[in-house]
């Protein structure tokens, strides 16, 4: 039951995008619609998973001094192998999240989770830890960018939602890059009423 | 000294290991790439000039310094050529021409692509257009990508492709004028480089 609650943890309770503030760089950049944020969430979901179990199984044959290195290119073939393959199977999901791919290699949640969480505890755990993990990260960018889409464009994934008369002149802020600061911020002030209350 | 030398050897092995992963992936992947980039083209190819079914492959070579360089000709290794397709019904009948035009957006060079036929005047006259690469501000010059703005280049000769702002035909979108402007732009000098080349051919 305990890899139950590793892997729910992620949702809520830690996160990574709410309540430990990491990962903010792709968070802020990709989520101007609800199918980008699908798309960037599920592709480090998947990087997540894999370089967790990688570094699981690894962490025993790794000097202490160079574990830093070794996670990094662990991360990074990953992070390539799923950039090849959604440019041959997805090109266009590939062209809008366009540079953004390349950065997970960068998102401190990987790294981080590999730091402090696959280094330390066994193949199964670290495979829910990954998968609670990203998936709290993919439903972290999902509300944000549900939010900016119908604020900015009028639409959710894509469809029509507000009236026509709104869609012409929507709140443009909100698609663009101050919108992502101020519904992030007022999502964290949320979540800690929420936790205050609890 | 040993430890050192061993810290080494871990991270070449893992290196090792990865590139050899990568480089088995990026041998799967490469081909279909290529192909999707292909198929994309040639289908743009055939959005814009129905009529057609094929195309050939032709270019002019045009002097432009690199700096003044709005088609981007000198980009890729083109060393400033600007290449079109003739592009001919089935019974080999020439019908019109198709060409790339780059222009430099706010934030990107948008690509378009760009159907062109003879009008009865003897003119060339824009058949449709459609931008296959753009990475402008979202909600704003993103918008180039609608269909209400790239349906008014239909009909456009190079006499009326300009910006309202600029004395033209094209309705600019609202706050995007840059972008507005340098798909215009880079489609009236398009036609102008494929009025050189055919004109060369001919006489």
């Amino acid at each position: 039951m305990s890899a139950m609650k590793e892997m729910t943890k992620g949702f809520i309770k830690e996160n990574p995008v709410f309540v430990m503030a990491l990962g903010m760089c792709p968070t802020l950049a990709v989520t101007t619609s609800v199918a980008n944020a699908i798309g960037m969430g599920l592709a480090a979901t998947f990087v997540l998973v894999c370089s967790n179990i990688i570094i699981s199984l690894i962490k025993n044959l790794i000097p202490s001094k160079i574990r830093i290195p070794c996670y990094i290119v662990v991360i990074a073939s990953f992070v390539t192998i799923v950039d090849m393959a959604m440019h041959a199977y997805v090109p266009a999901l590939h062209k809008s999240l366009g540079l953004f791919i390349p950065l997970i290699v960068v998102n401190c949640i990987i790294l981080g989770r590999a730091e402090a969480f696959a280094s330390k505890n066994n193949v199964l755990k670290s495979m829910f830890d990954g998968i609670g993990m990203g998936l709290g990260f993919t439903l972290a960018l999902v509300v944000l960018g549900g939010i900016r889409e119908v604020l900015g464009a009028g639409q959710f994934l894509g469809m029509n939602v507000l009236t026509e008369a709104y869609r012409s002149l929507p709140m443009l802020a909100a698609i663009l890059a101050p919108g992502a600061f101020l519904t992030l911020g007022l999502l964290m002030g949320l979540m800690e009423i929420f936790k205050k209350k609890h | 000294m040993m430890y050192y030398i061993k810290l080494g050897l871990v991270l070449l092995v893992i290196s090792g290991i990865a590139s050899g992963i990568l480089a088995f992936v990026n041998g799967k992947t490469e081909p279909i790439i290529q192909k999707n980039a292909e198929l994309e083209e040639s289908s743009a190819r055939m959005e814009v000039l129905p009529d057609a079914s094929q195309f050939v492959l032709d270019s002019l070579a045009v002097e432009v310094a690199v700096e003044e360089d709005p088609l981007k000709l000198s980009a890729g290794g083109a060393g400033g050529m600007f290449y079109y397709y003739k592009a001919m019904d089935a019974e080999g009948n020439a019908v019109g021409y198709v060409f790339k035009a780059f222009g430099k957006g706010y934030s990107s060079t948008v690509q378009t692509m760009v159907g062109v036929k003879l009008n009865p005047a003897g003119d060339f006259e824009v058949n449709k257009i459609k931008i296959t690469y753009q990475s402008e501000t979202p909600g704003l010059g993103a918008n180039c990508t609608s269909d209400n703005f790239m349906s008014q280049f239909a009909g456009q000769t190079p006499a009326t492709l300009a910006v309202d702002k600029d004395g033209g035909k094209v309705t600019s979108i609202t706050g995007a004028t840059i972008t507005s402007r340098a798909v215009t732009n880079s489609i009236k000098l398009g036609i102008e480089y494929l009025k050189t080349a055919t004109e060369g051919a001919q006489s």
